[in-house]
């Protein structure tokens, strides 16, 4: 079985200083993965070096394309990366407002990858809005009102919305429910774990939340310093961890 | 008769760094198999490691030395060094394990719960719910409670759901941590039936039961456990 995709030795250095460091592991076709550590641990430089946003000093992200199979991500042109970020890829960021545009509806945010790709007739593009905006739970009668008239927990719905659009195979998300009040925090989780099982998506979900980890991803890996400290399946490095630093992580976890 | 767990000579220890780096010994040298149609109850007192057994045959937790061997659709799988996707797998087909307790998920319903480990194994969804639904009448779980998330159920409540959930998808292999601990005695005999059918099926199970009832009834036979000691078949 061929890997979704596979990171190996990947690097990426702030002067002296290693953002991340020698970094390796694979993702299977529908496969969750978490990363977790601290603010600084070097999570989200390793999310942007392999979705193409941040080049790697040294190391190789290949992913198992559609067409011509396994590619290595940081040789491709960089329009034939945009195209691979716009179609089988997704990026939710922490913030939906890096993610959305803020000037344009909710239904013309949903479409925009479509036409991206060159859908131009217009009602099929509002009919894939509307079926998108139910998915995630939005009210699609209110498809022509801007983002900034939603909430928080609503943008961040769209913002997923406006990624799925185009059936990615992969989605890098940034603490896609940090900063949401947790009820809001539970119904979002719930959706993305329906959405993934449903649509068989392969993840990468950077979080803190050792619990968000538990409940959407099967494996995850635990960042320290910009190095991966420990791996495994999620329960086992939750339930039994080997490494000091996750010892501590998950010792220091308040019980509701 | 077919071997479907073999343990060997399987040792576990828990280094605790941030306490001084004291390590502490669980299990030393354990070895035992389990057959096809045979329930090996786990025999012990508290802190002997039998919940930590079950969780390494579970590849929940890793182990420092020996093999945790299960019978995969006619392949061995050692759980103690299997790749994440080979145990995913084994998980999904071929192993089964009731926890001590629930872990409940916002906004789940306990239908879904109940019904997830078919789904895992592409069962129709109908099919799924059909059998689950039974399967929560079997161990009274009344159907208003059936699409409300267990987070507000009773312990014994949620731990049934647990059970259904682990008997669910007739696993060739059934691992049981105190099924019956919370449970009156018209679910405890529930419970003791559905152990009884998984073992004519032919199943091999793997059970620690405090009820001297339960244990009696469904034990083919004990294996004891004690706290510190080295163990043979």
């Amino acid at each position: 079985m061929t890997a979704l995709l596979r990171v190996e030795g990947l690097s990426r250095y702030y002067g002296a200083r290693a953002g991340c460091e020698c970094v390796s592991f694979e993702l299977d076709e529908g496969e969750i993965l978490a990363v977790v550590g601290e603010s600084g641990s070097g999570k989200t430089t390793l999310l942007d070096c392999v979705s193409g946003r941040n080049k790697p000093d040294s190391g190789t992200v290949v992913f198992n394309t559609r067409i011509d199979g396994p590619l290595d991500v940081w040789r491709l042109s960089e329009a034939a990366r945009r195209m691979l970020a716009r179609t089988d890829w997704g990026y939710v960021h922490q913030s939906p407002r890096e993610g959305l545009r803020l000037d344009a509806s909710a239904g013309a945010n949903v479409g925009e990858r479509l036409m991206a790709l060159g859908a131009r007739h217009y009602g099929r593009i509002r009919a894939e809005a509307v079926g998108w905006m139910d998915a995630v739970e939005l009210d699609s009668a209110r498809i022509d009102e801007l983002p900034t008239a939603f909430s928080g927990g609503m943008q961040q719905r769209l913002q997923i919305a406006r990624n799925l659009v185009t059936r990615p195979r992969l989605v890098f998300m940034d603490e896609p429910t940090a900063g949401l009040d947790v009820s809001v925090q539970a119904r979002l989780l719930d959706l993305l774990r329906g959405l993934a099982g449903e649509l068989g998506l392969a993840a990468i979900i950077v979080t803190h939340d050792l619990a968000v980890a538990r409940l959407l991803a099967q494996r995850m890996i635990v960042m320290r310093g910009g190095g991966v400290v420990e791996s495994g399946l999620t329960d086992q490095v939750l339930d039994d961890p080997q490494h000091p630093y996750t010892q501590l992580l998950v010792s220091s976890v308040l019980q509701a | 008769m077919t071997t479907m767990i073999e343990v060997e000579r399987l040792s576990k220890r828990f280094t605790l760094h941030n306490q001084g780096g004291v390590s502490l010994s669980v299990l030393e040298d354990v070895s035992l198999a389990a057959d096809r149609g045979e329930c090996v109850v786990l025999h012990g007192p508290s802190g002997a490691g039998k919940s930590t057994l079950l969780r390494c045959v579970y590849a929940n937790y890793r182990s420092q030395g020996g093999a945790v061997r299960v019978r995969h659709r006619g392949d061995w799988i050692d759980m103690a060094c299997a790749a994440p996707r080979d145990v995913l797998a084994v998980r999904r087909h071929t192993v089964g394990y009731v926890s001590q307790f629930l872990r409940v998920i916002p906004r789940v319903p306990a239908l879904t719960i109940v019904m997830e480990p078919l789904l895992a194994r592409g069962v129709a969804r109908d099919a799924a719910r059909q059998r689950s639904e039974t399967m929560l009448e079997r161990l009274h779980i009344p159907a208003r409670l059936w699409h409300l998330p267990p987070a507000t159920f009773s312990g014994g409540e949620q731990q049934r759901v647990n059970i259904a959930r682990g008997f669910i998808a007739q696993f060739p292999i059934v691992l049981l941590d105190e099924p019956t601990a919370a449970l009156d005695a018209v679910n405890r005999r529930a419970v003791v039936d559905l152990i009884a059918e998984a073992k004519a099926r032919g199943a091999a199970l793997l059970g620690i039961f405090h009820d001297d009832e339960v244990r009696a009834a469904a034990a083919t036979r004990l294996f004891p456990l004690d706290a510190g000691c080295a163990h043979g078949a």
